[in-house]
């Protein structure tokens, strides 16, 4: 057997192992990507990816009084938590995280409009209710429960 | 190699088991839906979750575990060569 016959040999020998692993080695490829999948979405069950807007806390007040068409910021129910509430034309009371659903960027009060946009993408919120009206935000802003007390606008009680 | 007058052989690979080929590709073709299916499975569960929607989240979870559990097992069963 010459050199080049062992050269040649060995250069096959090197084809079919490559051929042979690489299906194989594929499959477990994917099968592993799918684990980590699996991974992935454990984790978002197990709540790592934080949620504005969502949680219960104690009632607190958040402002003295607040004029019909004139919105207020504070946060509810933690320090981390930005959320606006504003009295609407009817002399209601709403609030909502305002942490967009898109992007989490903070969403704005337009008296003018009436209603609630989100600067970075012009997503639109409904001030009654919080749905999208327009823009790319998945969900509606979360809604925070406001009371107004004789000493105050509380917020908290549980949040919609 | 060959001087360029002809193609290499590989004689001796699973192109010689046109089977065990078949099987392997089907596999990987197989695994790579479920694959498409848990990245949707993700996203949605993603979506859920930051929507408040926790019980359709543990749905999906479990269907993630089967979805592992059976790209494991195609895995696991696949022809040795």
């Amino acid at each position: 057997m010459n050199e080049e016959t062992r050269a040649r040999r060995h250069l096959l020998d090197r084809i079919r192992e490559d051929r042979l692993v690489t299906r194989r080695d594929y499959l477990r490829l994917l099968v592993t990507v799918s684990g980590g999948l699996l991974a992935g979405t454990i984790a978002v069950a197990s709540g790592i990816f934080r949620r504005h807007g969502t949680e219960t806390g104690a009632a607190r007040k958040v402002a003295d009084s607040v004029a019909t068409g004139e919105s207020f910021t504070f946060s509810y129910p933690g320090p981390d938590d930005p959320a606006i509430g504003m009295r609407l034309d009817d002399d209601s009371l709403v609030a909502y995280s305002s942490v967009c659903t898109h992007l989490a960027c903070a969403v704005l009060w337009i008296k003018e409009s009436g209603k609630l946009e989100c600067p970075c993408h012009n997503g639109v919120f409904d001030a009654r209710s919080g749905d999208v009206l327009a823009g790319p935000p998945p969900r509606p802003l979360p809604k925070i429960e406001l009371r107004e007390r004789s000493d105050g606008i509380y917020a908290g009680g549980g949040s919609a | 190699m060959n001087g360029g007058r002809g193609r290499i052989d590989v004689r001796g690979t699973s192109e010689d088991h046109p089977d065990i080929a078949a099987s392997l590709h089907a596999r990987i073709a197989i695994v790579a839906v479920i694959i498409t299916c848990q990245l949707w499975a993700l996203t949605a569960a993603l979506d859920a979750w930051l929507g408040g929607a926790t019980g359709a989240v543990w749905w999906l979870l479990g269907f993630q575990g089967v979805a592992f559990l059976s790209a494991l097992l195609i895995w696991l069963a696949s022809p040795r060569s």
